[in-house]
């Protein structure tokens, strides 16, 4: 049986072996070379990992860049345009301002009533009841489902003329309109479905709760406290990290969402556009009427949003964040 | 025996399964048409009916000629405009692949697709295609595509329904106002909740029939609008009318008739007596009721006197071949055999629905297909002879801004008169973008 120990094999025990001369100088090469190759090994299993984030996210990102400022239609060289597409989303596509109009109002009415659902719900499970892991479990499973089409599909199916919402109302007499394709209510069957996915907050805000020391509530309580004053003196405050980062998190998402609206408004923004989100109109500009540069300056120009209210949260949270630290 | 591998051994593998790695990756971008005899179809189906029909002839042609090999992907119209963008655009266009009058404009036009004239007539000959379906397939007066089928604008109506509230459709050659009358006339006898026709006024292909009769059209030949707010706000306040009768539904309930599922059309559950729709849909809807479902003309004009033919045939779906694929001579055999083959015409087409644009391959299909394709058959007969100009291609964008339109005027949240300079401020924002 031969087995080969080269790599246990030292080069200079290897020198010693053998026609020294030559043995030598192939080992000193040897070793170089075998030195060299150690020093590009983390490269080589890292390549590929390089290779991702060169050609499928930096490239397609600056790729982007450029033809935002392009006249591009996917089939043909894209043409130089300097900063028309800028200046036309701002001065003359009122279709575009109406997707700016429709995605803040989603995102600054889904997002707080999202984490308010979520918070609620994490407070009740914070309880210690027998089964709370199938129910953490049950609760988490709309978040898993959420985005998807089959979702979207059913959402469209329970809101519509004569969808479970309003068979429900018949009951009580009343006669529902139609939830998706009136664009009174359109963009608010969205808000509901948004809200319905507040899983991933929820298990983020229990383990945050879990952390919150409960001899401070007890001191609180022995103190006289009540369960509100509990609430908003010691938990709140202590859980405000939690809170700022859910808020950051499912703010981006929600900048971002798209498969909803897409099915619901039958991809092409619902009545009156109403369900024109911005990625939406984006995928449209793009996709349909094969206008990529203007659709890539939009995408830059939702990353400069997405980055303003993140900073703006940043610089807020000095003021109402409170870690641990500041004693 | 246990052999030990050397840490160079492993950075040696390590380095070549990477670069090769990344060679395979490489090799798998550009275009994927495959060689001579390897042929990839990317389509698009109106019912499982066809793609069944569709999937079988090819199994069959296959089978006789065993050096073709064909792979395909279908899915239905909507899904497909989405998969044939990203595909070509990404460098990976299909061998063979469908293409409407819009698509077809669009891709020819970037030169996307191959020139067919020189196969026509030779390979294939197309001399009794129906002359609006090869119009169709046309662009810049050059053929861009071998038309599979011919449609036409019609009213689809609820036999049982007019009869049972005791009431008719005008004759063939019948007016506007016929229409709307007959379409009042339900409305009353059937009650709230059931209307006459459903709303058609962001339907621009049947718009394109009513601007005929005063010698406008909806895309010229060059592809430009071909009338004025005037004739908008003409079309627009017809349906007003219609709507303030409540002979067609309000917006909200008819926004939901227009997702795109034919299922959930007001006329397939039963709560509006007609629609106005393209022949090739009429086989599907058939399916999905009890009811019988008539065919019937658009209306010709606007008084009994200047009566004349303004409906029109072209082709629903034509077939057309990337200018990068290796195999366009095994193509047009292969859609000859799928059009004029009296096996392969009598797979692919019968009891799907679509019409032949070959008279040779309609006669087939006649004498082989149910009673439901024999109706359709011969609605379109008198059509496909005394066709009026086929309509032409034009900006796909225009047909949502008229989408657009027609919402904002049915949602009371425009005027017609607003609506109509809103479309033409809107279209002209799109002409400058191209």
């Amino acid at each position: 049986m031969k087995i080969r120990h080269a790599m246990k094999t030292s080069p200079p025990e290897r020198a010693h072996t053998g026609d020294r001369g030559v043995r030598k100088s192939a080992g000193r090469s040897g070793s170089v070379h075998e030195g060299r190759l150690q020093r590009l090994a983390p490269y080589v299993f890292m390549a590929p990992w390089f290779v991702g984030i060169i050609v499928l996210t930096l490239g397609p990102i600056l790729a982007s860049l450029y033809l935002s400022f392009t006249n591009f239609d996917l089939f043909t060289s894209p043409r130089w345009a300097g900063l028309s597409n800028y200046t036309h989303m701002f001065t003359a596509d009122p279709r575009y301002v109406k997707s700016v109009v429709v995605t803040f109002t989603y995102v600054l009415i889904s997002v707080p009533l999202k984490l308010a659902v979520a918070l609620s719900l994490a407070l009740l499970l914070n309880r210690g009841i027998r089964g709370l892991g199938l129910y953490r479990s049950v609760y988490y499973l709309p978040s898993l489902l959420g985005g998807s089409v089959a979702i979207a599909i059913m959402w469209q199916e329970i809101f519509t003329g004569d969808g479970v919402v309003n068979q429900f109302l018949k009951l009580f007499g009343i006669n529902g309109p139609s939830w998706i394709t009136d664009p009174r209510y359109s963009l608010y069957t969205l808000v509901i479905l948004a809200m319905w996915q507040f899983g991933s907050p929820m298990i983020i805000f229990l383990a945050g709760l879990k952390q919150i020391p409960a001899e401070l509530l007890d001191a609180a309580r022995v103190d006289g406290a009540g369960s509100v004053s509990c609430f908003f003196r010691i938990t709140i405050p202590l859980l405000t990290p939690i809170i700022f980062f859910n808020l950051l998190m499912q703010m981006v998402d929600a900048f971002q969402a798209f498969t909803p609206a897409y099915i619901i408004g039958n991809g092409k923004g619902g009545p009156l556009d109403s369900l024109l989100f911005y990625t939406l109109y984006l995928y449209q500009q793009g996709f349909t009427y094969l206008r990529m540069g203007y659709a890539s300056a939009m995408a830059w120009v939702l990353l400069l949003i997405i980055a303003i209210f993140t900073a703006t949260a940043f610089a807020s949270s000095k003021y109402w964040v409170h870690y641990g630290e500041e004693g | 025996m246990i052999e030990y591998v050397t840490r160079r051994q492993i950075l040696q593998g390590g380095s070549v399964l990477g670069l090769s790695a990344l060679g395979l990756g490489l090799a798998g971008c550009g275009g994927s048409s495959g060689g001579q005899g390897k042929i990839r179809y990317v389509g698009y189906v109106e019912s499982q009916q066809q793609l069944k029909a569709t999937r079988t002839a090819i199994e069959q042609y296959q089978k006789a000629h065993s050096k073709v090999t064909a792979t395909t992907e279908f899915s239905d119209f909507s899904s497909y405009v989405d998969k044939i963008t990203t595909q070509i655009s990404g460098g990976n266009p299909p061998d063979m692949m469908s293409a409407n009058v819009d698509i077809l404009s669009e891709y020819a036009g970037r030169g996307v697709l191959r020139e067919l004239d020189s196969y026509n007539p030779g390979q294939i000959n197309l001399a009794d295609y129906a002359k609006g379906s090869v119009g169709a397939a046309q662009f810049d007066g050059k053929l861009y595509g071998i038309p599979n089928d011919v449609v036409g604008p019609t009213v689809i109506y609820n036999t049982d329904m007019l009869h049972q509230l005791g009431l008719k459709m005008p004759s063939e050659m019948c007016t506007w106002d016929d229409l709307a009358n007959t379409a009042k006339a339900v409305a009353k006898a059937a009650g709230k909740g059931t209307y006459g026709i459903e709303d058609g006024s962001a339907a621009h292909i049947a718009l394109d029939v009513y601007l005929r009769p005063n010698k406008k059209i909806f895309f010229a030949k060059d592809g430009k609008l071909g009338f004025e707010a005037s004739d908008l706000i003409r079309w627009l306040n017809y349906w007003k009318d219609l709507r303030e009768a409540g002979a067609i539904p309000p917006a909200a309930t008819q926004a939901q008739s227009s997702s795109g599922d034919l299922s959930k059309t007001l006329l397939i559950r039963n709560k509006a007596a007609m629609l106005l729709q393209l022949t090739d849909s009429w086989f599907g809807l058939q399916a999905l009721t009890p009811h019988k479902l008539g065919l019937h003309m658009l209306p010709n004009g606007f008084s009994k006197a200047d009566l004349r033919q303004q409906n029109f045939v072209y082709a629903g779906n034509m077939t057309c071949i990337s200018t990068k694929s290796h195999s366009a001579s095994d193509i047009i055999a292969l859609i000859k055999y799928l059009h004029t083959d009296p096996q392969g015409s009598s797979i692919f087409y019968k009891d799907t629905g679509i019409i032949p644009a070959s008279a040779e391959a309609r006669q087939t299909v006649l004498s082989s297909g149910s009673k439901t394709t024999r109706t359709l058959i011969n609605y379109l007969a008198p059509l496909i002879k005394n066709s009026a100009e086929p309509r032409h291609s034009g900006p796909t964008e225009i047909n949502d801004i008229l989408q657009r339109t027609s919402d904002a005027v049915a949602f009371g949240r425009q005027s017609v008169q607003d609506a109509a300079t809103g479309f033409f401020k809107d279209a002209a924002q799109v002409y400058k973008n191209r």
